[in-house]
């Protein structure tokens, strides 16, 4: 058979389904009529998909099991049930979404905030006792920019009483230095309270004043980052398989 | 049955008129779920299903045929069932070509027990052949030989084109009789097909 013919024959074929149908126009059916006539492949073709066809229409109707008729609990329930799945995932969507840009926030902070912070003072070791050091040491400490020579702010605020006059923040702890009036002995502690442990606790305090703010601490933001992204992780596992939950419900 | 009506009470919120239309297609609906998944327990849940869907989703309804678009609706709750089926490999396909008995093909009064009997041979057999097609080409055979749908109606049911509608049924016809041909005694006698020339 030429290969046109063999196109044919298999175009014909192909319509052999909408012709038995009514479906093809007046031009094809006829060319599929005139084919019929003189291929018997075809011919079988036709009656056998007409008798497949007649065959699944004579197919008998099964009966229902039972009534489909939609009670008001049918339609309500999915739709609470559905909303209880769901309003949760919304949730916890949006908290992912949140938290994740919040951690986007910690990190950018991180990476432009922290480093234009001032460096932390180095009043920052606070036990470093407070003795008494000439002008000219506490000079040559306050030049010197080591962090581990601590002693700088300390030495400077316990030069303060001596100098001049206590500033007011310390006067409420210089007041335990007036002896008790019972005379319980708590007197003999007295002279410590005076000038250096005055000095003590105005160093404390100088140490909120003058130290590093919280945000320039390298360890604040890794711990910020790694809550943050872990919570992130954490509620993006969590919906994800909610919805998927949900989406087979 | 005032059709259109039922549809606008239904669609402001009047589940006993959309339950009228229920009762008036869910034969329809079943039967082509239960020919499409070949088994009643998943049939019913998918035709449950349906309606519960359409129920909610009839507000959308914007004419057109109220059958083919309950038919859409009940196709992709089928084919939700069969991916459900996929899913779980324990089922096996021995189990969507079981007939069961609570399944009674309606008799016709006219009919014969003789011909009772060969006519419920035949759907099984019909069946089986069903059961070896893609669900896309078994959908439209259904829709097809079995409801009578016109290649329109099909077309808007399965949300495919009216050529692919004709190309899925002549591939779907030339598969089911190939499987009849080469599977003759599942059909009685009288309605083998004779196998020749192909």
């Amino acid at each position: 058979m030429a290969f046109w013919m063999r196109d044919k024959h298999k175009q014909i074929k192909e319509n052999l389904s909408a012709y038995l149908d009514g479906r093809l126009d007046p031009k094809q059916a006829a060319e599929v009529e005139a084919h019929l006539a003189s291929c018997a492949e075809c011919a079988w073709e036709k009656q056998t998909l007409e008798q497949t066809r007649r065959l699944v229409q004579m197919a008998p109707r099964v009966a229902v099991p039972r009534s489909f008729v939609v009670s008001p609990a049918q339609v309500e329930k999915p739709t609470r049930a559905g909303a209880f799945a769901v309003a949760p995932l919304m949730a916890l969507r949006t908290a992912t979404a949140v938290v994740g840009v919040l951690l986007a926030f910690v990190i950018a902070g991180d990476l432009w905030l922290r480093p234009l912070a001032p460096a932390p003072a180095p009043a920052l070791a606070p036990m470093v006792s407070a003795p008494s050091a000439p002008a000219g040491d506490r000079q040559a400490f306050g030049a010197t920019p080591e962090p581990t020579l601590t002693e700088e702010p300390v030495m400077k605020l316990a030069a303060q009483p001596q100098t001049e006059t206590p500033a007011p923040a310390a006067a409420p702890e210089a007041t335990p230095a007036v002896p008790s009036p019972e005379g319980d002995g708590r007197g003999a502690f007295q002279p410590e309270a005076t000038p250096e442990l005055a000095a003590r606790d105005l160093s404390a305090t100088e140490r909120g004043e003058v130290g590093a703010p919280f945000w320039a601490e390298v360890w604040v933001w890794r711990a910020a980052e790694g809550a943050l992204a872990a919570m992130f992780v954490a509620l993006l596992v969590i919906t994800v398989t909610g919805w998927r939950r949900v989406a087979r419900m | 049955m005032d059709e259109q009506r039922l549809i606008a009470q239904a669609q402001r919120g009047d589940l006993h008129a959309f339950n009228q239309l229920v009762l008036a297609y869910q034969s329809t609906l079943y039967n082509v779920a239960y020919r499409i998944l070949g088994d009643s327990d998943a049939a019913a849940d998918a035709t449950q299903d349906a309606f519960v869907s359409a129920y909610k989703a009839i507000a959308r309804f914007r004419g057109g045929s109220f059958k083919a678009w309950l038919l859409r609706i009940v196709t992709n709750a089928c084919y939700d069932q069969l991916r459900v089926k996929q899913r779980r490999p324990t089922d096996s396909l021995d189990d969507m070509l079981v007939e069961p008995e609570h399944d009674a093909t309606l008799r016709d009064d006219s009919e014969s027990p003789e011909d009772f009997v060969l006519r419920q041979e035949l759907g099984a057999a019909i069946q089986q052949g069903l059961s070896v097609l893609p669900p896309d080409q078994r959908i439209t055979l259904v829709l097809s030989d079995i409801e009578g749908l016109s290649y329109e109606e099909i077309a808007q049911a399965t949300q495919v084109s009216l050529g692919t509608v004709k190309s899925r049924l002549s591939r779907a016809r030339s598969k089911l009789r190939d499987y009849l041909l080469h599977n003759g005694e599942l059909l009685p006698a009288a309605y083998r097909l004779q196998g020749g020339t192909g």
